[in-house]
């Protein structure tokens, strides 16, 4: 199928009435949720599972998914400039300038830099997405199971190595997650693992209650430690409409961001956070007072802002063409296309053609909305602030409870929900991030699978991995990472060493 | 590292010992040609055990002085929270949705919030309500009706 063609089969798909209205709900709810501090995308997604689960169009239920993921990139940006607080994680480095802005009187401004960089960058993303995403399916098309076995590796290895703090913990959470998946009854053989006779993990752990609990409770608790209440630098927003001049140090660090977060955003693990860190430090690189920055420089804004958006869109890449979820957001998007009996992957656009581009033109149509709802209703916004976590939490949890006990009008489900609640708190509070366990949850099913698949095809032999090309060549670049971990963490020790020593 | 990821270290080696074991005493490892079912846990027991018993032997001689994960009062709430949504779901399916959500949305507002009574009040009838009528009729799940309504 011609790319234009599909495109716009796409958006007669995308501008259904349904369609265009979960397309709006998941851009509003994506907003509210990088507006509301602490509660991510991730968390939010995980939480609006089971409502998903209910969906009759697998269609309708990722776009409505993907609005949230990319609505609360937009919506991030609001907490970042006005509070100094993030909205979501890839907002992180819009604090350092959008809140001297602010303080500064020129909240308007920065809000509103942030919005059309966001809208731009998105756009950018998209029309990314559209043009690689075809080919990459077809090439992936050639892939057997010892390639699906490398790409999942590297894809789980560079999530690893590129989001969390420590590859270390990462690898330990990854493995977890493995574990975790391991539970219930082996699909080969039939054979009960870990059920220790309970009968209701005979069927493993539904994804809804990991993620829910991983994610949505454990922020929950969180947010409940800390319930000091942010003030407000500035009482009023300002001027809206940037001035010529902020135009001019803008529009080059818009295009720059929307072009760093777009080939971040593919790279598994890479995704929004580095693609806005990666941007704040290249705009301060090209900056010609770079002695602005920290003071209140609007490319600080605009670049990451832009940054974070196309890498969101560029995201869906490796999800749509080879089944890779790119970070915890998307894995949970892929979960939900795998309940729905979709597997995303390289045959997605040829068995779904209608999913694979009604989901890309909705994206379009997400960043429309977007720049609508940000821009002009940035007040609105500022409102949702003041509704209290004594309301929002309980609502929350009421909400996730009764979630995890519609999967299977059953409470075993609700108190594995709580225990991966405690659970995720706990490992959060110890610095363990639980993207890479999720991710691996998720992909565990199929890597377990192709890489029994590709010995039973080699006799047991290993050297299939790395005699036939896609896959060698894969597992060399698997090498490649490694290694240049190892000799990362070598350096690391060696510089401590030194600096303990006094050298 | 801290004392806590020091703990957190053991544990995991501890865990990955428990998985290889149980693994290899339960299920069948099977051979490369045809892995069994204990084939993928019990290598990542192995993992598991590997990873976090080298970042245990690297870490221990920089183990930092104790620093509570938690600072004074801060456990408090998540650990109220923790004890009402265990008791919210085992009062639902006796209970029922309608009658065990007011108290538990009561129990909140008057354990963790503090707030006043009257506010307690109106935010348990209306997030109750809301929440019924977004399950039953926007999203069409069952909810426990309970022992009440027989």
């Amino acid at each position: 199928m011609d790319i234009f063609q599909g495109l716009l089969g796409g958006f007669s798909i995308a501008l259904s009435g349904t369609n265009m209205l979960f397309c709006f709900l998941g851009a509003l709810l994506g907003t509210a949720v990088g507006v509301l501090p602490g509660l991510g995308p991730a968390a939010t997604i995980s939480l609006l599972l089971p409502v998903v689960y209910s969906m009759s169009s697998p269609a309708t239920s990722i776009i409505f998914l993907a609005g949230i993921f990319y609505g609360a990139m937009y919506g991030g940006s609001t907490t970042s400039i006005l509070l100094r607080i993030p909205g979501e994680a890839a907002s992180v480095v819009t604090c350092i300038d959008g809140f001297q802005m602010a303080k500064k009187g020129r909240a308007g401004a920065a809000l509103a830099i942030a919005a059309i960089g966001s809208f731009v960058a998105g756009t950018v993303g998209v029309i990314g997405l559209t043009f690689v995403a075809p080919p990459l399916a077809e090439f992936a098309l050639r892939f057997g199971a010892p390639e699906y076995f490398a790409l999942m590796l590297i894809g789980l290895l560079l999530a690893v190595f590129l989001s969390g703090d420590s590859p270390l913990k990462g690898l330990i959470m990854l493995f977890l997650g493995i574990l975790l998946s391991n539970v219930g009854i082996d699909p080969i053989s039939g054979k009960e693992r870990f059920t220790f006779g309970i009968v209701s993990l005979q069927n493993g752990f539904e994804f809804v209650t990991l993620a829910m609990g991983l994610f949505g409770l454990s922020e929950v608790f969180l947010t409940l430690e800390s319930k000091g209440a942010a003030e407000f630098v500035t009482a009023t927003i300002g001027r809206i409409m940037p001035t010529a001049r902020d135009w001019a140090e803008s529009r080059w660090a818009i295009l720059r961001g929307s072009f760093i977060g777009f080939f971040t955003g593919v790279i598994p693990g890479g995704g929004a956070v580095v693609a806005s860190l990666t941007s704040y430090a290249l705009e301060k690189k090209f900056a010609k007072h770079p002695e602005e920055f920290g003071q209140g420089a609007i490319a600080g804004v605009a670049g990451p802002e832009s940054a974070n958006n196309a890498a969101s869109s560029a995201s869906f890449i490796p999800l749509l063409t080879l089944g890779i979820p790119a970070n915890a957001s998307i894995a949970m998007i892929f979960a939900a296309l795998l309940v729905q009996g979709v597997t995303p992957g390289p045959f997605l656009i040829q068995e779904h053609p209608d999913l694979f581009w009604g989901v890309i033109a909705s994206m379009y149509l997400g960043n429309v909305i977007l720049l609508v709802l940000n821009l002009p209703l940035v007040g609105l916004w500022v409102q949702l602030l003041k509704v209290p976590f004594g309301i929002l939490g309980p609502l929350i949890v009421m909400f996730t409870v009764v979630g995890c006990y519609s999967l299977a009008n059953d409470m075993f489900n609700v108190y594995v929900f709580i225990a991966f609640g405690v659970i995720g708190y706990i490992l959060r509070k110890l610095r363990f991030d639980p993207g890479p366990l999720i991710m691996a949850f998720v992909l565990a099913p199929l890597i377990e699978n192709s890489l029994r698949q590709s010995l039973l095809l080699s006799a047991g032999s290993m050297a299939i991995f790395v005699t036939r090309p896609i896959s060698g060549t894969l597992m060399a670049l698997f090498a490649a990472i490694v290694a240049a971990q190892a000799y990362k963490a070598v350096r690391k020790r060696k510089d401590v060493k030194c600096a303990d020593n006094g050298e | 590292m801290t004392r806590q990821e020091r703990n957190a270290a053991v544990f995991f080696v501890i865990l990955g010992v428990a998985v290889v074991g149980h693994a290899l005493a339960k299920l069948e490892l099977g051979t490369l040609k045809e892995p069994g079912p204990a084939f993928f846990p019990v290598i990542c027991g192995v993992g598991i055990v590997a990873l976090a018993g080298y970042w245990l032997v690297t870490s221990l001689k920089s183990v930092k002085p104790w620093a509570p994960l938690w600072a004074k009062g801060e456990l408090a709430a998540p650990v109220t929270a923790t004890v009402l949504i265990v008791a919210y779901s085992a009062a639902m399916e006796p209970l029922g949705y309608l009658l065990s959500t007011v108290i538990f949305l009561v129990a909140w507002q008057q354990a963790i919030e503090r707030e006043k009574w009257l506010k307690t009040g109106v935010i348990a009838v209306c997030g109750t309500a809301v929440m019924y009528l977004l399950f039953m009729y926007l999203l069409g799940v069952p909810l426990p009706e309970g022992m009440f309504v027989e």
